[in-house]
């Protein structure tokens, strides 16, 4: 018995030092790093990272491993088809990819990026990639960029997401963009005797143009004004954000660590938004539901307005048996808008996702050529039109042969904003849209009374929270 | 080693409780060899990873200490405090609302269950048509993945779904359709899910003991005029009271730790569910991962797991007897 | 009288039950009617019970969008395994408890219960680290292996089978071991050629509650797999339903699918489950 004895003991002596080594073992400083950051790891990796320099001879065989999240109907087929003339041409390089769901990817990609274990080439939504910078999870690009066409290439508002707010450095290259204009039944406006052309223009036009529109019967489907979603979605920041900025306000002043939203003008824009929801102009199930389900009821001709971004005008082009709607009346009789001004001015979200090299890769050269191969004119276009988003290079972007429907989203692109480049984002979103979830329990009346008090208090509480994650 | 057999030799010096023990640990050699491929697994998977959980509870992890983990700085108790008496702190204000919910969720599932099993054990315990039938078609809840369940119900509890068609068109037990996926009603949205995949489990845990209690003793009851009632308060539960205990502890523990259920149901994983859904576990992990506050979610972990086995505390004292009948 | 009365009570019994099974099952057969439906139906919420046009297709669907199938085959070869192995272990440690009040016996039942106790999320990150450090120390990798999620799963769920183990050794009389003894059988004979065959059922119970409760696991395959090659079900599940793309059609039918094999093991061993559980449950 007192071998075993002994031998358990050696064993936890082993293994507490194992737990020790962890810390020794993340503990390499790699914040600055560049293209030598695989310092992260111990020896052994670092050993096999000199290899890399393979990228000279650019024929040995190499693996990537990509983490991308479901940008498309079919995420990973839709990629591989869209990097495939890149791998004929290149044989000796081969590519695997893992598609993250975004519910999860947020937790897999802060794990990897302190344990320096993951991917080569790391998609990351647009609003984390100074979180996972900060980190050390990826690498500088800086002297690369100009491969891709560097900043002048890119649109704006996607470009400045690939680096931290005041700093120079730049951590990735935008991959696609992600943009919310209006769509709106032309029929159900028609009907209903509002013009388009003026309904978008501000936020009193909107407004009458809905109430004007609510309830006009298309198709035997009597429709509520607006389809909008509550709680339960992926995009409550991003859905709220638009009104508050045409409304003068800003998630935070210039100096990004001063929080402004809860002021006058930002609470001006969350009652502007949600008082169409409280005044009957949405069909108040809507809450419930999430972007999706918003979308779904829109094809139906539940709704005659909604809120969403590209992705589902190439819906309305599906085949419903892949899952599209385009059977639907909506397919054929619906027009994109954008987002009408408020008194603040005319604004909306522009997200969308980045290419990075992470920085525990051991082929960062060959992912990097992989990342020049996504950004260039026909890697854009194939994977935006297979996956119905917008491409982030302004060639493409602008191109003349774009259909009407992106066209119009690249016009509004360009009054696209997006959330200041901190590294605090990540948990500032998560405290925003646990505040904004609660608002938006207060708007279907399950939470206390809807008043200009009740939304100020949620807007408060949500200010103190963000304020103690940004002055972290 | 010349450590150990220094005390031995010390012990044969003075013979007592001590020698017995070692006499003992080499007599058991059989058990522990038993245990030991067990006690390695636990030492790797819940020892030494709980140990750093601790330490991890001491150190002020955010952002941008994570990369140094264990030498993370050092910052004593404050994360316990900030937890216990800071009333601005964000993390305490969202597990308010967790710690309120999880009390209220893993008492009434417990109790459903608990209830719900021995109900439904005791009328398939009788003899009626379809009865094989039935007890297998009761056990198909249980067999269900927990995250389908999440996203099966969360599509039954929409306002326009078939849990509000059910209630308000068909049975018209209602007037309105409420929301049950926001306010208040949120928390009733999460246990019941929870009760439905919960109970078959009890009920073939229950029928078994049903199964082992004497005909005789309640044909000598029924003798005696004793009423269906009585037979059930003075036989059956008495003698079903040591299943009671064990599966009332593994209850509670389960509810406490809930989290697929509800971390599904809402968004799909994404979302928030709400100042009524939101259990302990989703708000440490929303803690850990969404804030990266790890410092303070292994803080309230630890505070829970001290709370937990207070609670087994009590329960072995209650049932001390029962368990140790056996 | 009293029988009429007795035939009609009865019969009210026995409809209450069956309503109460009906209830019961609802919810299953609504998953598998919404299976049957378009993403479109199923978004808007279907409130009606009659089937127009049923969608196999989407049976057909979900293994191509989403490569599912090595999910699934992740989830069986991980599952499977951890049965086998956490299954092994309680039997053995099971048997101890039963048998033996060894030095140190009742630490081990107190730590099988505080295992229970720890939040997932506190040693999630530790052993993420933990098995990071092992492949920069021995080599050998963890993260995103078969044996690391066996690992950890075994880890979980042995704790609790000893329990239900341990409970279906009481059940048996030690006179078998005695008299084994006597025929001079060692105790490991004893146990070996005597009580496991006699155990068989409770065996099978611990087997299929550990199955199951593996097949339902969701935190610790999020973190500790990253590659398709080794994810689990219940994280290739979510890729049906994201921020772009959302096949609520494929979803149920998917999750429709991922519960067959979990029945099916269930309905085959049925009847030892019952019977293990019996014997078990008694004991505690």
């Amino acid at each position: 018995m007192r071998k075993t004895a002994m031998a358990s003991a050696a064993l936890l002596a082993a293994l507490s030092l194992a737990a020790s080594g962890c810390g020794g073992n993340n503990n390499a400083d790699n914040q600055a790093s560049g293209s030598d950051n695989n310092a992260k790891g111990t020896n052994a990796p670092a050993a096999t990272s000199t290899a890399d320099t393979s990228a000279k001879t650019n024929d040995d065989p190499v693996t990537l491993t990509a983490w991308i999240m479901p940008n498309s109907p079919k995420p990973d087929a839709d990629f591989l088809k869209t990097i495939d003339p890149y791998l004929k041409e290149h044989p000796n390089v081969k590519v695997k990819v893992t598609v993250l769901d975004w519910g999860s990817a947020w937790t897999k990609v802060t794990t990897a990026a302190t344990s320096g274990e993951g991917p080569d080439l790391l998609q990351l939504g647009s609003t984390w990639v100074p979180a996972v910078a900060s980190m050390g999870g990826i690498d500088k690009l800086n002297d690369k960029v100009a491969d891709v066409g560097g900043a002048e290439a890119f649109l704006p508002a996607i470009w400045n997401t690939t680096s931290i707010s005041g700093q120079e450095d730049v951590y990735g290259v935008p991959w696609f963009v992600d943009a919310r204009a209006i769509y709106y039944r032309t029929d159900a406006f028609e009907q209903a005797g509002v013009d388009a052309a003026s309904a978008f223009k501000d936020w009193d036009s909107f407004k009458a143009a809905l109430e004007k529109v609510n309830g006009v019967t298309v198709g035997g489907k009597k429709m509520a004004a607006l389809g909008l979603p509550g709680k339960n979605d992926w995009n409550v920041v991003h859905n709220i954000f638009p009104w508050i900025w045409a409304a003068g306000g800003n998630v935070l002043a210039d100096d990004n660590k001063t929080v402004t939203f809860n002021d006058d003008k930002g609470l001006e824009g969350v009652m502007y938004y949600t008082s169409l929801a409280q005044e009957g102009l949405v069909d108040k199930a809507s809450l419930e539901k999430n972007s999706s389900q918003i979308e779904s009821d829109f094809g139906d001709g539940n709704s005659a307005v909604i809120i969403s971004g590209p992705w589902l005008a190439k819906n309305f082009n599906t085949p419903k048996a892949n899952g599209g709607m385009d059977d639907k009346a909506a397919a054929k009789n619906f027009a994109v808008a954008p987002l009408p001004a408020g008194p603040g001015g005319q604004y909306t979200f522009v997200g969308g996702s980045d290419l990075t090299v992470f920085s525990g890769s051991k082929h960062k050269d060959a992912t990097w050529e992989l990342i020049k191969y996504l950004s260039s004119e026909e890697a854009q276009k194939a994977y935006a039109d297979i996956s119905g988003q917008l491409p982030s290079k302004l060639s493409v972007l602008n191109a003349a042969d774009m259909d009407v429907n992106m066209k119009a989203f690249a016009e509004a692109t360009k009054y696209g904003r997006s959330y200041p480049s901190i590294p605090q984002w990540g948990p500032t979103e998560t405290a925003l849209q646990k505040h904004f979830a609660n608002i938006w329990d207060i708007v279907a009346g399950v939470k206390g009374d809807y008043n200009k008090d009740s939304i100020q208090k949620e807007m408060d509480s949500a200010a103190a929270e963000v304020k103690a994650i940004v002055n972290q | 080693m010349g450590l150990q057999r220094d005390t031995d030799h010390r012990m044969k010096g003075a013979p007592g409780a001590k020698v017995r023990w070692t006499k003992r640990v080499r007599e058991h050699k059989f058990a522990y060899m038993l245990v030991l491929p067990t006690l390695i697994f636990m030492m790797m998977v819940h020892l030494l990873p709980m140990i750093q959980g601790i330490w991890m509870s001491l150190l002020n992890l955010n952002q941008f200490t994570l990369a140094k983990y264990l030498k993370a700085p050092f910052v004593g108790l404050s994360n316990y405090w900030g937890l216990l008496f800071d009333t601005d702190n964000p993390v305490r204000q969202g597990l308010n609302f967790a710690v309120r919910n999880t009390a209220i969720y893993a008492v009434v599932v417990t109790v459903g269950v608990m209830v719900m099993g021995l109900l439904m054990a005791i009328l398939m315990n009788r003899d009626f048509p379809g009865r094989g039938i039935a007890r297998t078609a009761m056990l198909l809840p249980w067999v269900i993945p927990s995250y389908v369940v999440g996203v099966l119900w969360g599509f039954m509890w929409q306002q326009n779904g078939v849990i509000n068609y059910l209630l308000v068109d068909v049975l018209h037990l209602m007037h309105d359709k409420p929301f049950w996926l926001m306010g208040p009603n949120t928390i009733w949205a999460i246990i019941i899910p929870t009760i439905w995949r919960g109970w078959p489990f009890l009920m073939v845990i229950f029928l078994a003991g049903l199964q082992t209690i004497p005909d005789d003793i309640y044909e000598a009851a029924t003798i005696d005029g004793a009423h269906k009632l009585r037979q059930f308060w003075h036989i059956t539960l008495p003698m079903l009271k040591p299943i009671i205990a064990v599966q009332l502890l593994f209850q509670i523990i389960n509810n406490v730790y809930s989290y697929n259920i509800v971390s599904t149901m809402f968004g799909n994983g994404a979302g928030y569910p709400g100042e009524w859904g939101d259990l302990l576990m989703t708000a440490l992990t929303r803690q850990s991962f969404g804030y990266w506050a790890f410092g303070s979610g292994s803080a309230a972990s630890l505070m829970l797991m001290v709370a937990m086995l207070m609670v087994v505390g009590v329960w072995y004292r209650t049932f001390r007897t029962e368990l140790n009948a056996q | 009288m009293s029988r009429s009365r007795r035939s009609k009570s009865s019969f009210v019994l026995t409809s209450l039950t069956w309503a109460i099974v009906l209830l019961t099952v609802f919810p299953i057969l609504w998953m598998v009617f919404t299976s049957l439906h378009s993403n479109d139906q199923i978004m808007n919420g279907i409130t009606s019970f009659e089937l127009k046009k049923p969608q196999w297709v989407n049976y057909v669907n979900m293994w191509d969008t989403v490569n599912f199938a090595v999910y699934f085959r992740n989830s069986l070869l991980i599952c499977g395994v951890t049965t086998v192995l956490a299954g092994s272990f309680a039997v053995l440690a099971g048997y101890a408890l039963a048998r033996f009040e060894f030095p140190g016996s009742k630490v081990f039942s107190m730590s099988i219960i505080s295992t229970q106790l720890i939040p997932g999320i506190m040693f999630l990150f530790p052993i993420y680290l933990m098995f990071l450090w092992i492949r920069n120390t021995f080599g050998l990798p963890m993260i995103n292996t078969y044996w690391g999620m066996i690992l950890v799963y075994t880890a979980f769920y042995t704790p609790i089978s000893i329990w239900i183990m341990r409970g279906f050794f009481v059940s048996i009389p030690r006179d078998l071991e005695e008299s084994a003894a006597i025929d001079g059988c060692t105790k490991f004979q004893a146990f070996y050629k005597i009580i496991l065959p006699l155990s068989v059922p409770g065996i099978i119970a611990t087997g299929i509650f550990i199955f199951l409760t593996a097949w339902d696991e969701l935190l610790f395959a999020w973190v500790l797999t990253t590659s398709s090659d080794v994810q689990t079900i219940p994280v290739g599940i979510r890729l049906f339903v994201g921020q772009y793309n959302t096949r609520y059609d494929l979803l149920m039918a998917a999750s429709t699918v991922v519960t067959l094999p979990v029945m099916a093991t269930f309905f085959l061993t049925q009847k030892y489950f019952i019977s293990g559980m019996t014997a078990g449950a008694v004991k505690g």
